[in-house]
């Protein structure tokens, strides 16, 4: 198979490219999402959540080129998984002058993810997780996530598949700030996940294959899964699902609005304490 | 001389007596294409490349783990 657009061997299907066209694409098409949905604004500082996968350091190589960006990890303490991504997220950011942050669950106060041993392991980390990304990104304007196609995709349908249609309002592209908190943004928002992987790839960026023991056991997973077999049948499945959210849902004025706030952190919560501090606290 | 495909996920070593496309080998290990990428001698390669006995085929997973 050829290249659609210059003759060459293509690499890769839908649309059918070369390496150099695939590349050339790939970043043009996150340079659009940022114009797109005005992901970021002229000054504003901004904090790169990277775990060292694929996606965040597909993000940061992109970014860099055109902004100066400043790398976050959080390390949720997950034994033989997150020590290896770490390792490449370093590597990484010292190659590149990227300056990186770490902070682990244990600088919340909470334990590590393995040694808490939920019955949820997904919902408990992914708590923790935005709770450390809100502490440590004061300072900065907008937290920039690898969040891509196939994750939002996954988003949405788990949230209509819950009768969450009320969650679906904390999707999109670029979620508000608020009061102390950085807006996040999603530049791989149209980006689909097989093609992160193949621009790592094509880029020789390291990533070696390792998977969080948790993963199958999520909800997001089984949604995954399907969808993937629902995009083999329906080309562009995914991508129509993320659009039509987009006109039926997406509202990005719209802060979200929280009637509390939490009396031990003073994030948003709609209860007394928010749900990263009723962790914290039954974990002590 | 048989084929010697790797699989990431499953770090898995086989070898086959295949000849046919990526696509062919892939309904063959019954993996969805949506999920992984294919490499021939160490290239990316599109699910119409035709696969002999005598290539070395890595099949590597997209989807992230967490
Ligand atoms: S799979 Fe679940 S537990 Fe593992 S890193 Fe992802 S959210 Fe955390
Ligand atoms: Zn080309
Ligand atoms: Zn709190």
């Amino acid at each position: 198979m050829q290249c659609s657009t210059c003759n060459e061997k293509a690499v890769i299907t839908h649309p059918a490219r070369c390496k150099t066209c695939f590349i050339h694409g790939f970043e043009e098409r996150v340079w659009n999402t940022i114009e797109r949905f005005s992901l970021i604004r002229p000054e504003e500082r901004i904090c790169v959540a990277a775990s060292g996968g694929k996606d965040s350091l597909a993000l940061l190589e992109i970014l860099h080129t055109r902004y100066d960006v400043h790398a976050l990890c959080v390390d949720e303490g997950i034994a033989g998984y997150r020590d290896q991504t770490i390792d490449d997220l370093k590597t990484f950011c010292e190659q590149r002058s990227i300056p990186l942050k770490l902070v682990s669950f244990a600088d919340l106060g909470a334990q590590r993810l393995d040694a808490q041993n939920p019955d949820h392991p997904c919902s408990v980390c992914g708590v923790l997780r935005r709770k450390a990304l809100m502490d440590y990104s004061q300072g900065y304007d907008v937290i920039a996530t690898g969040h891509n196609l196939d994750d939002e995709a996954q988003s949405i349908l788990m949230n209509l598949l819950r009768n969450q249609t009320h969650l679906l309002e904390r999707l999109g592209p670029r979620t508000p700030a608020q009061e102390g908190i950085a807006a996040r943004i999603k530049p791989f928002y149209t980006t689909p996940e097989r093609e992160v992987r193949a621009y790592c790839l094509l880029k020789g960026i390291t990533t070696n294959f390792s998977e969080c023991p948790n993963v199958v056991k999520s909800f997001r997973w089984k949604v995954g899964e399907a969808l993937n077999d629902m995009e083999v049948g329906r080309p562009g499945a995914k991508l129509a699902i993320v659009e039509n959210f987009l006109k039926k849902y997406y509202r990005p004025q719209q802060a979200i609005a929280s009637s509390q706030t939490c009396t031990r952190c003073a994030g948003p919560s709609s209860h007394e304490l928010c749900r990263a501090c009723r962790l914290i606290v039954v974990n002590n | 001389m048989d084929m010697q495909v790797y699989i990431e996920r499953s770090d898995e070593h086989k070898t086959l007596t295949f000849t046919g496309s990526v696509q062919e080998l892939l309904d063959l290990l019954e993996i969805n294409v949506q999920t992984v990428l294919v490499l021939k001698n160490d290239a990316l390669v599109t699910e119409d490349e035709a696969l002999t006995d005598t290539d070395n085929v890595n099949i590597i997973t997209v989807v992230s783990g967490g």
